[in-house]
C-alpha cells in the first residue's frame, strides 16, 4: 500500500492543524492593522487618547514579536506560549482605550486572543480569561471613572459575556481534543493492525513458497522413482496413487481413476493364498483379502511389512518383487492407508541361479578330478600284486593329504554358497552327542600328537540324546578342535567338553594357544576373515571354517560364543538347545 | 561266489569308470562299462546285472532317470548311486557310493551285494 503524495490541500491543512504561534498570532494582528487603518482613515474615528493607543499597538507589536521568536525556535514552551494571547488582551484593552474608551469600535477584537487562551486544555484558562477580560476592559475607566449605573453594568456584564464565550469555546476544545484524541488512537490501532496483516501476507507468501519448493520436490523424487513401484491405497486397498515405477513394473498407464481399481488386482491368486496362510480370519465382510488385511494389520503395529512374492501385471505375467507395506498416515498420525513399494526381484533371482549353478559347476568340476586323483593314488598304493617301497607310500602319502586339502576346500566353499542362499539341508535326527564330540577328538587326535600338543576329551558319563544333523554338527566340531589344535603351541593344551545347564548342550573348546586381539572377536565368525595370529603366524586357511561353523550351529537354532586372551588361550562354546 | 557277479558301471568320465572297474574286479566281479544312459539301456536289455553303479550328471539321459528305469526293470539289482553331488541330493537306491570313494566302501557294497545274490 502507497501512500499519495501530499497535495496543496494537503499542505494547507498540515498548517492549520497544528499552527504555530505566529499562525494563531496572525489574525490578531491583521485585524489590529485594520482598525488602526479605519480609524486613521474614517473622519468620524480618531485616536483618542493617541498615547494610550499607541501603547496597546507596541504590546501587540512585542506579543508577534514573541510569536515570531517562539515559532522560529520551534521549541515546545507549553503554557508559556499563551503570554502572547494575555499580552494581546491587554494590549487591545489599551488601544480600545486609545479609541474611544468604552464607546470604541474595537471592543470585540479582545475575542481573538480570548479565543486563544480559551482554547488550552483546562477551566483554569477561562478563569484566567475574566480577570484579564475584567483588566483589559477596565483600563478607560482609570482616568475616567464610571459615572453612570450602566457604564458599571458594562464593566461588570461584557467580561462575564467574554468569559462565557470563553467558557464554551474551552468545552468545545476539550470536546475536540477527546474526539481527536479517540480517532487518533483508532487511527493508530487501525495502522497496527494493517501493519499486522502485511505481516502475516509476507508469512503466508513465505511460507506458500515453502510449501510449493516441498510440492515441487516431492515431485522430482515421485517421478524419478523408476526403479521402484509406488502404489498409495486407501484403508480397504483401493488405489488413491500411482508412480511411474508402479507403471514400469506392472505396465498399468497412470491410474488416474482414483479409487477405482483395487490392489488386489495386482496380486495373482496364489500369492494372496501364500499371504493368507497362517493369518487370523478377517471379517466375513471385509472387502480386503485375508492376506492382505493380515499384512496391513502388521504395517499398522509399526514395522513396515516385507514380503517376497510375486505381483501380476496388466498383461497377464507375473514378476517376482520384494514388497514393503507400510502405513499411511494423516499429519495428526490416524492411519489413512497404507503404502506398497515393490522392488523388481527378477534380476536378482536370476543372479543367485546363476551363482548356484555357477558354484555347483565348480564344484563338480573340481571335485570330479579330485576324485580320481584320490581313486588311483589308493589304487596304487593297495595294489596287493605291485608291493610300494616305504618311500613310495610316503610320497604318496602327502600326494594324498593334499588333494584332501582341496577337496574339504572345495566342499567349505559349497557349502557356504548353500548357506548364502539359504538352502543347505540338515538331516535331523535324535542322537547322542558324546560320540560325536570324541569323534571329532579322535580325528585330530594324530595332528594333535605331530605337533606336540595335549589334546583332552571331557565328556559326561550319561548318555546326551538329542536331535541334531550328526554329520553337520560333526563338520563344525571338527573345524573348531582342528583350529584349537592349529593356533596352540608345542607342548599346549586343547581340552573339549560338555556342559549341561537346563534345556541346552554346551560344548567347549579351550585350547592355550596364541589367543585372539579383541578387535577381531566380533568379526571371527565372518566369511574368509582371518585373524592377525593366523596371518601373523603363516596358520594355513581361507577363513571358512568358523563361518561354517557358526551357519550350522544356527541352522541348529543355537548360538557360537568365543571369549579370547592373547598369549593364554581361547575359548568357543557351541551352545545347542535340547528338546 | 562273487565271482558269479555282475556289474554295470554307467559313468561319462573314463577315468572314473575305469577305477570303478579295477576295484570291482578286484573285489571280483565282471565289469560292463557304459559311459552314457542311453549305452546302457541297450545294455539292459541283453544283461542282467548283480549291481549298478550309476553317476549322476550324465549327457543325455540323467543318472537319476536311468536309476528309475533298472528299479523298474531290473528289480533284482543292487541300485549304487556315485556322485560328487552332496549326498541329500541322490535318488532313492539301495546303496551310495559319494566320490571319492575308497576301494574299502566298494568292496562292502560288494559283499552287499553278493549276500543278496
Amino acid at each position: 500500500m502507497t501512500r499519495e503524495a501530499p497535495t496543496a490541500w494537503d499542505r494547507w491543512y498540515a498548517i492549520l492543524d497544528n499552527p504555530s504561534p505566529l499562525v494563531k498570532q496572525a489574525p490578531t494582528v491583521i485585524v489590529l492593522a485594520l482598525a488602526v487603518l479605519l480609524t486613521a482613515t474614517v473622519p468620524d474615528l480618531q485616536f483618542q487618547p493617541f498615547l494610550t493607543a499607541l501603547a496597546g499597538i507596541v504590546v501587540v507589536l512585542i506579543a508577534t514579536a514573541l510569536a515570531v521568536v517562539f515559532t522560529v525556535q520551534k521549541t515546545d514552551v507549553g503554557w508559556l506560549v499563551l503570554v502572547i494571547p494575555m499580552a494581546d488582551m491587554l494590549g487591545l484593552g489599551l488601544f480600545r482605550a486609545g479609541t474611544g474608551g468604552a464607546a470604541s469600535l474595537f471592543a470585540g477584537l479582545i475575542l481573538l486572543p480570548i479565543v486563544w487562551i480559551a482554547a488550552a486544555p483546562g477551566f483554569r484558562w477561562v478563569l484566567i480569561v475574566a480577570g484579564l477580560t475584567a483588566i483589559a476592559l477596565v483600563i478607560p475607566f482609570l482616568s475616567a471613572p464610571p459615572t453612570s449605573g450602566s457604564e458599571w453594568l458594562r464593566i461588570i456584564i461584557t467580561p462575564v459575556v467574554f468569559s462565557i464565550v470563553a467558557a464554551i469555546v474551552n468545552e468545545l476544545s476539550r470536546v475536540a481534543r477527546v474526539r481527536t484524541t479517540d480517532a487518533e488512537a483508532l487511527a493508530t490501532q487501525r495502522a497496527e493492525a494493517l501493519e499486522d496483516n502485511l505481516r502475516v501476507v509476507a508469512q503466508l507468501q513465505t511460507s506458500e513458497q515453502r510449501y510449493r519448493d516441498l510440492l515441487e520436490m516431492f515431485r522430482s523424487v515421485w517421478n524419478a522413482t523408476t526403479a521402484q513401484a509406488v502404489v498409495g491405497t486407501d484403508r480397504d486397498g483401493l488405489i488413491v496413487i500411482w508412480n511411474p515405477g508402479a507403471t514400469a513394473l506392472l505396465g498399468a498407464e497412470d491410474i488416474d481413476t482414483e479409487y477405482a481399481v483395487r490392489i488386489e488386482r495386482f496380486f495373482p491368486a496364489s500369492a494372496l493364498d501364500a499371504l493368507a496362510e497362517g493369518a487370523p480370519p478377517t471379517a466375513s465382510d471385509d472387502v480386503l483379502s485375508t492376506g492382505l488385511r493380515n499384512m496391513f494389520t502388521t504395517a499398522d503395529l509399526g514395522a513396515p511389512a516385507v514380503r517376497e512374492l510375486e505381483m501380476l501385471r496388466v498383461n497377464g505375467t507375473t514378476v517376482p518383487v520384494r514388497l514393503t507395506v507400510t502405513t499411511r498416515r494423516d499429519g495428526a498420525g490416524a492411519p489413512i492407508g497404507y503404502l506398497f513399494v515393490a522392488i523388481d526381484e527378477t534380476r536378482a533371482i536370476e543372479v543367485a541361479r546363476m551363482k548356484d549353478e555357477f558354484v555347483g559347476m565348480i564344484s563338480h568340476e573340481l571335485r570330479t578330478p579330485l576324485s580320481s586323483i584320490l581313486g588311483y593314488i589308493e589304487l596304487l598304493r593297495d595294489d596287493p600284486q605291485h608291493p610300494l617301497t616305504d618311500e613310495q607310500l610316503q610320497f604318496l602319502a602327502v600326494a594324498e593329504r593334499n588333494a584332501r586339502r582341496l577337496l574339504k576346500l572345495v566342499g567349505d566353499l559349497l557349502f557356504t554358497a548353500q548357506v548364502e542362499s539359504g538352502q543347505f539341508p540338515l538331516d535331523v535326527r535324535q542322537v547322542e552327542l558324546g560320540p560325536i564330540v570324541a569323534a571329532a577328538v579322535e580325528s585330530a587326535a594324530p595332528v594333535a600328537e605331530a605337533a606336540g600338543i595335549e589334546l583332552i576329551a571331557e565328556l559326561p558319563d550319561d548318555p546326551v540324546t538329542m536331535r541334531l544333523d550328526p554329520v553337520r554338527i560333526g563338520q563344525a566340531l571338527d573345524n573348531l578342535v582342528s583350529n584349537a589344535v592349529k593356533f596352540t603351541p608345542r607342548g599346549g593344551t586343547v581340552t573339549v567338553g560338555i556342559g549341561l545347564p537346563k534345556d541346552e548342550a554346551v560344548v567347549t573348546v579351550r585350547d592355550t594357544g596364541m589367543g585372539i586381539a579383541p578387535d577381531e572377536l566380533d568379526r571371527l565368525f565372518t566369511r574368509f576373515f582371518r585373524a592377525s595370529s593366523a596371518t601373523r603366524n603363516a596358520v594355513p586357511g581361507v577363513g571358512l571354517g568358523l563361518n561354517i561353523t557358526k551357519a550350522i550351529v544356527s541352522a541348529h537354532g543355537g548360538t557360537m560364543d568365543v571369549s579370547s586372551e592373547e598369549g593364554v588361550g581361547t575359548e568357543f562354546r557351541m551352545v545347542l538347545p535340547r528338546g | 561266489m562273487s565271482a558269479d557277479l555282475l556289474a554295470l558301471v554307467v559313468d561319462d568320465s573314463d577315468d572314473q569308470a575305469e577305477l570303478l572297474r579295477r576295484y570291482l574286479e578286484r573285489a571280483g566281479c565282471r565289469v560292463v562299462i557304459a559311459s552314457t544312459a542311453e549305452q546302457a539301456l541297450l545294455l539292459l536289455d541283453g544283461i542282467r546285472p548283480d549291481i549298478a553303479v550309476i553317476d549322476l550328471v550324465l549327457p543325455g539321459i540323467s543318472g537319476e532317470d536311468l536309476a528309475g528305469r533298472v528299479r523298474e526293470t531290473h528289480p533284482e539289482c543292487l541300485l549304487v548311486i556315485s556322485s560328487v553331488l552332496d549326498a541329500s541330493r541322490y535318488p532313492e537306491a539301495d546303496a551310495v557310493l559319494p566320490k571319492p570313494f575308497t576301494g574299502a566302501q566298494l568292496a562292502l557294497i560288494v559283499e552287499q551285494a553278493a549276500d543278496r545274490g
